[in-house]
């Protein structure tokens, strides 16, 4: 009498579980799983994008992409923003975030302040500093002008030596807002006692920081370094709108070359073979960090 | 597990239904009334009034046909026709340049064939509207923007200067040397969207080898190809004008479409800038007094000595094509009639100031008397190499000329990589 009550709540639950899931996976699979299949199945094709024809091509057009210098090249532009993501963006936004969560007085205010960057689309910020590094208009030429730098005021986004640098500084302005509020979620769950605690053992602010805040906060940080890190291999928006990948690819990353070539060269079976690889990176990088600092909770 | 599935069965199957109830409904309605979707880059509001004008038009006449109208952003529409023709959602009517991107349609087989219909009505166009409509000798369109690019400048500083209209390059350049010696910057340029310079590339090169070595090039015949002396002649003068401070500092940053080098240009720091048709509107609109007082317009200089005429113009348009698929043929082609025919084209020049490609129009304003004769005056009228070509190679093209332009590349190597393109794209030149 009991078991059957039970397997009956049993079924119950699973029954509500599976409902609760449904459809949720119905939309993720037609909109996510779905299209990952498709794009691997395009990257066999030799396929304008338009065209009812296409030819399978079997891995011709990975290969290719192998032999593509211009991959070479967006490859390691994405391993330079994800390298400045995580050395520059995570670092500034836990020193944001610490900021915030001391007694210091405004710090309502300043939340507001440091988060409106996140709250920009990313077309009005990727514009807006566009006009900011114009050469001829632009605040930065103006400034550089005043204090006597106008000799070395350049077109920043159209040279290939600050293209990039111009770009990964507005990217950084963009995200550390963001990183900054998860972290500080990730303070504010820490217990004041443990603090309390350990002043009363003799503990200095910089111990308590090393000691508490740091492991406690890990799993929040691990969390944001797999995010920048993905986010930042599949980057698009901002360097699409700022340089569209130039000047002579200074700023080309995976996600714009394939966009160029999709969309604006018609191959979408080749442009297809790239989101294919970039799935993989990510896909590697993502399971990699995560299985490596687990192996380092453990411990 | 029975329930399970059974639930699940149960919210598929109701998703479906869902679905397919939506889209039955649609069809019955198209079965009353016909619907046909046009989609264009006629954002601003003069271009976007005309054609709604038209379609207004159209509609009177036909009542039982509603027409759903679309004004995309240039950039965007490229990527959401294409989307939509893979996906097989198109719109009845789309518009392309011409060239290159159009045949990518047609190869695909998109565009309607309209060689047919169209006898009635072709008279009524101008020449080199037609002619970016065609492809080998079928017509898949009609034009509703067509003109050429030419050299503008700033009258109130050809006076202050004392400086001639030029017709050839060295008293182009004279002119520039004069401006530059003054502060003023000789040419504005926002090439940071690559097509702006390359206008110069493309006039450079036809006025150094005419108009046919292009063309030979492109069809890879008579033994020309992209590594031609006129292109590197181009690329050279390019960068000498570069190295002589012609242009804005950091032009290759600057963005044509947010207005920077116009900007330059209405403000008077810049002298000339070399642009499309579409550069008599945007002034009127944006700088109404600088139009009024100040714009003047000349042919691209020729060069003394070289093979390239004045009557070779470089330009392009816009044309309105039929979708292959569209369930109303008859009814379409009778609406692209009418968005491209003389009421819809006196509106595109009273509103906009762009020539629209159909013929009787009455032009009240000499600037585009001025550019409207240029047009008709043409022998050969090439449409922007980045239009003709095919865009992969268009691209590369592109790419370059940036490179000349912010001298991070020499005249050769940008040739030798056009040229390396095109054997791969069009094959080896014969």
């Amino acid at each position: 009498m009991v078991l059957t009550k039970r397997r009956a709540n049993n079924h119950k639950e699973i029954f509500f579980v599976v409902a609760a899931l449904v459809p949720g996976l119905l939309f993720y699979g037609i909109y996510n799983l779905y299209g990952i299949l498709m794009t691997f199945q395009f990257s066999t094709l030799d396929w304008t994008g338009i065209s009812q024809d296409s030819r399978f091509v079997g891995f011709a057009n990975y290969l290719k992409l192998f032999k593509d210098p211009m991959m070479g090249v967006a490859v390691k532009n994405n391993l330079i923003l994800m390298i400045t993501s995580i050395v520059i963006q995570l670092p500034f936004a836990l020193l944001l975030a610490l900021a915030l969560n001391s007694a210091i007085k405004g710090t309502r205010f300043f939340r507001t302040i440091f988060f409106l960057p996140m709250l920009f689309s990313t077309v009005a910020t990727g514009i807006m500093w566009q006009l900011f590094f114009d050469p001829m208009f632009g605040i930065l030429a103006y400034v550089m002008n005043a204090v006597g730098l106008g000799q070395y005021v350049i077109g920043f986004l159209a040279d290939v030596r600050t293209a990039m640098p111009a770009v990964l500084f507005v990217i950084c302005w963009q995200f550390i807002p963001f990183y900054m509020i998860i972290i500080k979620a990730g303070l504010t769950n820490i217990s004041i006692e443990l603090y309390e605690a350990a002043t009363i053992d003799g503990a200095n602010r910089w111990q308590s920081f090393w000691k508490i805040t740091l492991p406690l906060i890990s799993p929040t940080l691990r969390t944001a370094a797999v995010m920048s890190m993905v986010g930042s291999l599949k980057y698009f928006d901002l360097v699409y709108i700022m340089t569209g990948g130039g000047p002579s690819g200074a700023t080309e990353l995976m996600a714009t070359y394939m966009y160029k070539k999709g969309f604006v060269e018609f191959g979408m079976g080749y442009a297809s073979a790239i989101a294919g690889l970039m799935f993989i990176i990510c896909f590697v990088f993502a399971c990699g960090f995560l299985y490596i600092t687990r192996v380092r909770e453990a411990h | 597990m029975k329930r399970l599935l059974i639930f699940a069965c149960v919210l598929l199957v109701s998703t479906a239904m869902l679905f397919a109830a939506g889209s039955s409904e649609a069809e019955a309605k198209n079965e009353k009334d016909i619907t046909l979707t046009v989609w264009h880059i006629g954002v601003d509001v003069s271009r976007r009034e005309t054609m709604e004008k038209a379609i207004a038009r159209y509609q009177a006449a036909n009542p039982k046909v509603k027409v759903v109208e679309q004004a995309i952003e240039n950039d965007p529409y490229k990527t959401k026709l294409k989307t939509a023709m893979g996906g097989g959602n198109p719109p009845d009517l789309f518009i392309t340049w011409g060239g290159g991107w159009m045949e990518e349609f047609i190869k695909a087989g998109k565009v309607l064939d309209i060689s047919e219909q169209v006898k009635s009505v072709a008279q009524n166009y101008l020449e080199p509207g037609i002619s970016i409509s065609m492809s080998g000798d079928k017509v898949y369109g009609l034009p509703i923007t067509c003109g050429p690019s030419s050299v503008y400048y700033n009258r109130e500083l050809y006076e202050k200067y004392n400086l001639k209209v030029p017709t050839t390059l060295a008293e182009f350049e004279y002119n520039c040397d004069v401006l530059e010696a003054n502060g003023i910057i000789p040419i504005a340029l926002g090439n940071a969207s690559k097509w702006p310079g390359a206008i110069t590339f493309i006039y450079l090169s036809m006025r150094y080898g005419g108009a046919q070595v292009f063309i030979d090039a492109f069809n890879r015949e008579n033994g020309k190809t992209f590594e031609d002396e006129s292109f590197i002649k181009a690329g050279e003068k390019i960068q000498e004008w570069v190295r002589k401070g012609y242009y804005p500092e950091g032009m290759n940053g600057i963005n044509y479409d947010t207005g920077g080098s116009r900007m330059l240009f209405y403000s008077s720091r810049a002298a000339h800038l070399i642009q499309t048709n579409g550069l008599l509107g945007n002034c009127r609109n944006e700088a109404p007094d600088f139009y009024e007082n100040n714009l003047g317009l000349f042919k691209f200089p020729v060069i003394e000595g070289a093979a390239g005429s004045a009557d070779e113009i470089v330009g392009g348009g816009n044309v309105i094509h039929i979708y292959s698929g569209t369930k109303y043929p008859k009814e379409a082609f009778d609406l692209l009639v009418v968005l491209s025919d003389q009421v819809y084209g006196q509106d595109m020049i009273d509103g906009s100031s762009m020539i629209s490609g159909v013929k009787g129009i009455e032009i009240k304003d000499p600037l585009i008397q001025k550019q409207y004769d240029v047009l008709m005056g043409a022998k050969v009228m090439q449409n922007f190499y980045d239009q003709y070509m095919p865009p992969a190679l268009a691209e590369v093209h592109k790419d370059t000329t940036q490179a000349l332009f912010g001298l991070t590349m020499t005249p050769a190597q940008a040739a030798k990589l056009v040229e390396a393109k095109a054997v791969e794209v069009l094959g080896p030149a014969k």
